[in-house]
């Protein structure tokens, strides 16, 4: 076959009519997409409306990275709303120490009321491996509402949800709230958190926690945030002047049943410990136990109590 | 390890092809009548369907999404499986009569079963709901077009099994046909219900 | 104007392609738990087809036969990328509900069976009501069963709450496999029973002709 005879053949035709047709659709496409393109200023105008469900006004307002990041939770972006919803401040915050050391992320909306902020809508938008996200359900989230509208509110425990059973979810969207919340009381309403200035403070939920001086005796109640598996701990600290523990009483366990026990040997272990051990102790291998999760906030904890002594002697007394 | 095992429970059992996200839905009621051609069918979607991903995918992630012409997924996609196809078939005849002839009849209608393109651009999109946090590169992406097909395959091969058995039934005269085998299949749907919850 | 009448009933009802050719079963399978996503499926279908259908029958005559088939299938890719495009774009809804079912509309076997059976060797017009004659009548069929499903299933049409009832099972494949199945089976019955009384009216009013025939031959005989 000469090249003559190919011009004319049925294989070049082919090729020519389906070359040109994949040509024409090709231009065809990209022109339709510069047109129809969805920007993702556009995605995000979306997700914001389906969280209202209705088109709202909103400027989007740089995240202060002072207050953004813990071990609890990390505030990935804030929005300052106008128009009608004028006051009202939307969150994306996610929430760490769920199940598996997964993550939830939660639009929350919040709302300054006599200068304090308030949780008014709570929406989920993504998690990292939490295969039973689908049992915090619109009434578990409801329950999150109505108890930040308390008078007593003092910062969200998932001990206290209830109606969902999946500790290590409700743990991570609990750390999620909690972030949106500490954010913008401390950005948009300048209240100065409890505690601030001090150190260990990743696990400590910084609003329950309370501090009493006797002499140069000071009793720590503290209550930790959740992590993963282990529930929110309540625990007594009475440091001395020598800054090591002289008693640690765990008043409130939120280890999973079984590990109980184990925490209870710790708190034996516990007195006597000072800042230094502890800190040697939480970087080696011996912490990780089979109660890993919850070891780390009971020595967090003895770390915060010590840690901090002098200050809060100076602070308290 | 635990990846494996999520993605091949997920694939095979929770997000079966057929009785859950009910694609290749044709091949599945069409050449199901006898066990053999069943199996034959399911390997030959197996194979297209893990070749046609390890095709995609790559093409997709590292040529289409950097050139910013990912928006003609679809054409690009179902051109490599025609193409694929077209190419399998070819060597298959080739190299072994024998698999053509127990396999080869069944390549030419694999281009338009939902099941292989459905696999392309399941991987390429969000699979968080179906794997949980896995994050997604190449070899997960064959493995799941792999696991996903022999799920497939196990299908088929339950259902010609049923169907091989029903053939000896008189059944009710505007049951027969594709009404009795959906309710056939059906069956199999609820018996595979169980496995949703377990990723 | 009687070839277009038999055209729309044989897309209609006497080849309908959900129920008679039982073709595009996976979208029907996948989304008739819901009535509205059913029948948003149906209308992209409508608008896919008839477009794929006028292109095709307009391009019939240059396209080698060949390559007819990649040519067929380079063109409905680019209509479905374009729907894709458009829903995307300005009604998000129906994007986020149809799916991974909208970009598997290529590889629905109604369009490409429509432009090798019919498109290639029909006119343009011919071919564009062929094509809405069987997009409707695969959108019939997939509200009609999204309708009952999703009653079965949820207790709502459409969405609005009817009753405060709910059987898990038809919002599941398996329930979509049972009401699919039976709604072939009831289809082809009314169908069979409608055409053969028919064709006994048919055969009385022949017969009574031919008796006719016979009296007035008989009277002539006689």
């Amino acid at each position: 076959m000469n090249a003559k005879e190919f011009f004319k053949g049925t294989a070049f035709k082919c090729i020519v009519v389906l070359l040109s047709i994949v040509l024409i659709c090709g231009v065809l496409l990209t022109f339709a997409n510069a047109l129809f393109a969805v920007s993702d200023q556009e995605r995000l105008d979306r997700a914001i409306a389906d969280i209202y469900g209705e088109q709202v006004e909103y400027t989007a307002a740089e995240v202060d990275e002072k207050y953004a990041d813990t071990a609890a939770y990390t505030i990935n972006s804030v929005y300052v709303l106008q128009g009608e919803h004028e006051g009202e401040y939307l969150v994306s915050s996610t929430g760490k120490g769920g199940y598996q050391n997964g993550t939830v992320t939660n639009w929350v909306v919040l709302e300054i009321r006599d200068g304090v902020s308030v949780v008014t809508k709570i929406s989920l938008s993504s998690n990292e491996g939490q295969s039973y996200i689908y049992q915090i359900t619109d009434s578990v989230l409801n329950e999150y509402i109505s108890q930040s509208e308390r008078d007593d509110f003092e910062g969200y425990s998932s001990s206290l949800i209830t109606g969902a059973t999946v500790q290590g979810t409700l743990a991570a969207v609990t750390n999620s709230l909690n972030g949106a919340k500490t954010y913008v009381d401390s950005v948009y309403c300048g209240l100065v958190q409890p505690f601030d200035g001090y150190e260990y403070l990743d696990y400590i939920n910084r609003n329950s926690t309370t501090v009493e001086v006797s002499g140069t005796d000071v009793t720590y109640n503290i209550v930790t945030n959740s992590n993963g598996f282990a529930g929110s701990f309540e625990i007594q600290i009475t440091v001395g002047a020598d800054g090591a523990i002289s008693a640690y009483t765990i008043v409130t366990n939120g280890s999973t049943n079984g590990y109980g026990s184990n925490m209870a040997e710790i708190a034996n272990n516990m007195v006597g410990e000072t800042q230094d051990s502890l800190e040697t102790f939480f970087n080696s291998d011996d912490l990780h136990t089979g109660a890993t999760l919850s070891n780390t906030l009971c020595v967090q904890a003895g770390l915060f109590a010590t840690a901090n002594y002098d200050r809060a002697l100076a602070d308290y007394s | 390890m635990a990846t494996l095992i999520a993605i091949v429970l997920a694939a095979v059992l929770t997000n079966n092809f057929i009785t859950v996200r009910t694609y290749g839905i044709c091949p599945f009621l069409g050449v199901s009548k006898k066990t053999s051609s069943a199996l034959g069918m399911g390997v030959a979607v197996t194979v297209v369907m893990t070749l046609a991903t390890a095709v995609t995918y790559p093409i997709y992630e590292y040529v289409m999404v950097p050139l910013n012409f990912a928006f003609l997924e679809i054409i690009v996609f179902i051109f490599i499986i025609a193409s694929l196809v077209q190419m399998l078939e070819m060597i298959i005849r080739r190299l072994s009569p024998s698999l053509y002839n127990a396999m080869g009849v069944y390549l030419p209608l694999i281009t338009t079963n939902c099941a292989v393109l459905g696999v392309c651009e399941l991987v390429i999109g969000d699979m968080s709901s179906i794997i949980g946090d896995v994050a997604m590169n190449y070899g997960w992406a064959v493995l799941y077009a792999l696991f996903a097909g022999l799920g497939f395959t196990l299908i088929m091969v339950i259902m010609s099994g049923m169907r091989e058995k029903m053939n000896r039934v008189k059944v009710a005269k505007y049951l027969n046909g594709f009404p009795i085998s959906m309710v056939m299949a059906s069956f199999i749907c609820m018996a595979f219900m169980v496995f949703t919850y377990i990723a | 104007m009687n070839k277009y009448k038999k055209i729309t009933l044989d897309g209609i009802i006497f080849n309908n392609p959900t129920f008679m050719l039982v073709l595009g079963t996976c979208p029907t399978l996948g989304l008739i738990s819901n009535a509205l996503s059913a029948l948003e499926m149906g209308l992209a279908v409508i608008v896919i087809l008839t477009l794929s259908n006028m292109i095709i029958s307009a391009l019939r005559k240059l396209i080698p036969n060949e390559v007819r088939i990649p040519c067929y299938i380079v063109v409905i890719a680019t209509l479905v990328t374009l729907i894709r495009m458009v829903l995307d774009k300005f009604l998000p809804d129906v994007y986020d509900a149809l799916g991974g079912f909208l970009a598997l509309i290529v590889v629905n076997c109604i369009i490409l069976g429509r432009a090798e059976a019919f498109a290639n060797k029909h006119t343009v017009v011919e071919s564009a009501v062929d094509g809405i004659a069987n997009g409707i009548g695969f959108t019939m069929a997939l509200t009609v069963m999204g309708i009952i499903c999703e009653f079965l299933g949820k207790g709502s049409i459409f969405g609005a709450q009817i009753m405060t009832f709910s059987i898990g099972l038809f919002s599941t494949p398996a329930g979509a496999f049972i009401v699919f199945g039976l709604s072939i089976c009831a289809f082809t019955a009314i169908i069979d029973t409608f055409q053969r009384a028919r064709r006994v009216k048919a055969n009385k009013i022949a017969r009574e002709n031919l008796l006719d025939e016979g009296k007035n031959l008989g009277e002539v005989n006689a």
